[in-house]
């Protein structure tokens, strides 16, 4: 039996690149770095940070907004209000009990978390919010999206760490492609730029220390990185099956065609470098598209900027696709937006396919020897791009891998 | 009018963002769309604010704000008696 096929009908992002695709995309594209010093991380050993400009709560997402969503949630609802604006559904009349909501969170409501944890600490239990457990829950972001929309369907959150986003996306599709749901919500959010978690990463190693340097401190695949710059943000898509998106005739930005998951079942924190369980992902997702290994165009990696990541990654595109792939990062634009990172960086995939231009690496200088591929540096790519695939990776062995298409 | 009403309303329009146009001493926090949770926290800056214990059970949603107003009074004056 053949599969239906599944469309994305509306694309969402909120992130350091600017806030809705029209101010994001553009940025990436020029790859201008978004990175800068954070005055809320004055004193830690990093202090910088990608995160979302100008972002008023209280006229974005509602007057209440503040005391009563974690930030996660506020950037989720903004990304997947233009989601579902740009997929020209309406909410109002659709059928919500067909309507499915996955959504990708690695670290949920940690700053409600710390800042409770301060408020008990100084004043005592009684000092302690009611609403702390229904702000920093992770799965309170996939429920008020289905508030938001009314939207009665399949409803969950992923939690695979940096790949959440992707994990999300992933399943959003098959739950679409095998008729769960008929319209899926699907996106990733995490906003943890907080003391506690820059000092945690920090601790691990993780970030780059080019603090003189803010906006070359992302640098995937170049041989001076030294570390990922913690981003926050959110990505959403509304995927629907493209029987049903020619039928309405809705503006198609592509066609999602496969997610391959697999786990390396190996360490907390450091990749298989032998990468077997990347390939099978990348197989994996090529399988279920139906696709073969030299039809891809265009890999968005999940190039974080560590050594680890990279040149792990680096192997496993080169053993699964070829060396001639052109290949990029949006990290170095947009920092590393954790669970978020996966769904943003769908929405890049998919713009990628969809405009014919491949985003940059920024700040590529001097590609790392070892890094034996076509990594699109520092300014965009005009080529035609028929299929895009986007990795993502999550500490605790996590892989998640999309495949989009024309 | 309560002495603590005007001061109150303050609280609910800087701190919550309520418009202050529909706040009227019969109001009731549930006319708000202010639900039990809400109103613990919305409790816990009002004692904050005005320096007294109210206590999460003083108030409900079917509460008014004159009432609310009045809780506070009534607790300045017994923490000073």
């Amino acid at each position: 039996m053949i599969s239906p096929g599944v469309v994305v009908t509306g694309l969402g992002v909120v992130t350091a690149a600017g806030v809705g695709v029209e101010a994001a995309w553009p940025r990436v594209c020029a790859g201008l770095p978004a990175a800068a010093r954070d005055p809320a991380l004055a004193g830690l050993p990093v202090d910088i940070s990608c995160t979302v400009p100008e972002f008023d709560a209280k006229e974005l997402v509602g007057p209440r907004s503040p005391l009563t969503h974690d930030r996660f949630v506020q950037l989720a609802l903004v990304a997947a209000r233009e989601a579902v604006a740009d997929s020209g559904l309406e909410p109002t009349s659709w059928d919500g009990a067909r309507v499915g909501v996955v959504v990708g969170s690695a670290l949920g409501g940690v700053s409600t978390w710390e800042r409770q944890h301060q408020r008990l600490l100084a004043g005592g239990a009684r000092t302690v919010s009611p609403l702390l457990i229904p702000m920093m829950m992770h799965n309170m972001v996939a429920g008020h999206v289905a508030m938001e929309f009314g939207a009665r369907g399949p409803n969950l959150v992923t939690a695979t760490a940096c790949a959440s986003g992707a994990t999300a996306v992933g399943t959003a599709f098959e739950m679409v492609r095998d008729g769960r749901c008929d319209v899926a919500i699907t996106g990733g959010a995490d906003a943890a730029v907080t003391p506690l978690t820059v000092a945690a990463f920090a601790k691990m190693g993780v970030l780059s220390r080019r603090l003189s340097e803010p906006r070359a401190a992302s640098r995937p695949f170049d041989v001076g990185r030294d570390g990922f710059v913690i981003g926050e943000g959110s990505g959403f898509l509304v995927l629907e099956r493209e029987a049903d998106a020619r039928a309405r005739d809705a503006k198609i930005w592509g066609k999602m065609a496969g997610y391959g998951a697999t786990a390396d079942a190996y360490h907390m924190t450091t990749p298989d470098p032998a990468g077997a369980a990347v390939l099978d992902a990348l197989d994996m997702a090529l399988g279920a598209a139906g696709l073969m290994p030299d039809e891809v165009d265009y890999v968005n990696a999940h190039g974080t900027s560590t050594e680890v990541n990279d040149l792990t990654e680096a192997r496993a595109i080169a053993r699964a696709l070829g060396n001639d792939v052109a290949v990029s990062s949006t990290k170095g634009v947009t920092g590393h937006a954790l669970g978020a990172a996966g769904a943003i960086e769908a929405v890049f995939a998919v713009l990628a396919v969809r405009t014919g231009t491949i985003p940059p690496t920024a700040n590529l200088e001097c590609r790392d020897p070892a890094v034996e591929l076509d990594i699109v540096a520092n300014s965009a790519r005009r080529h035609r791009v028929d299929v895009a695939v986007s990795n993502s990776f999550g500490f605790g062995g996590q892989n998640a891998v999309l495949a989009f298409t024309s | 009018m309560t002495a603590k009403y005007d001061a109150f309303v303050d609280l609910l329009v800087d701190r919550f963002n309520i418009e202050r146009a529909i706040i009227k001493p019969d109001t009731t926090f549930a006319d708000l769309d202010i639900d039990s949770l809400f109103l613990v926290e919305l409790i816990l800056v009002a004692e904050h604010e005005f320096g007294v214990t109210i206590g999460e059970d003083a108030l409900y949603p079917t509460d008014t704000v004159v009432k609310a107003a009045r809780v506070i009074e009534d607790e300045l004056a017994g923490s000073t008696s």
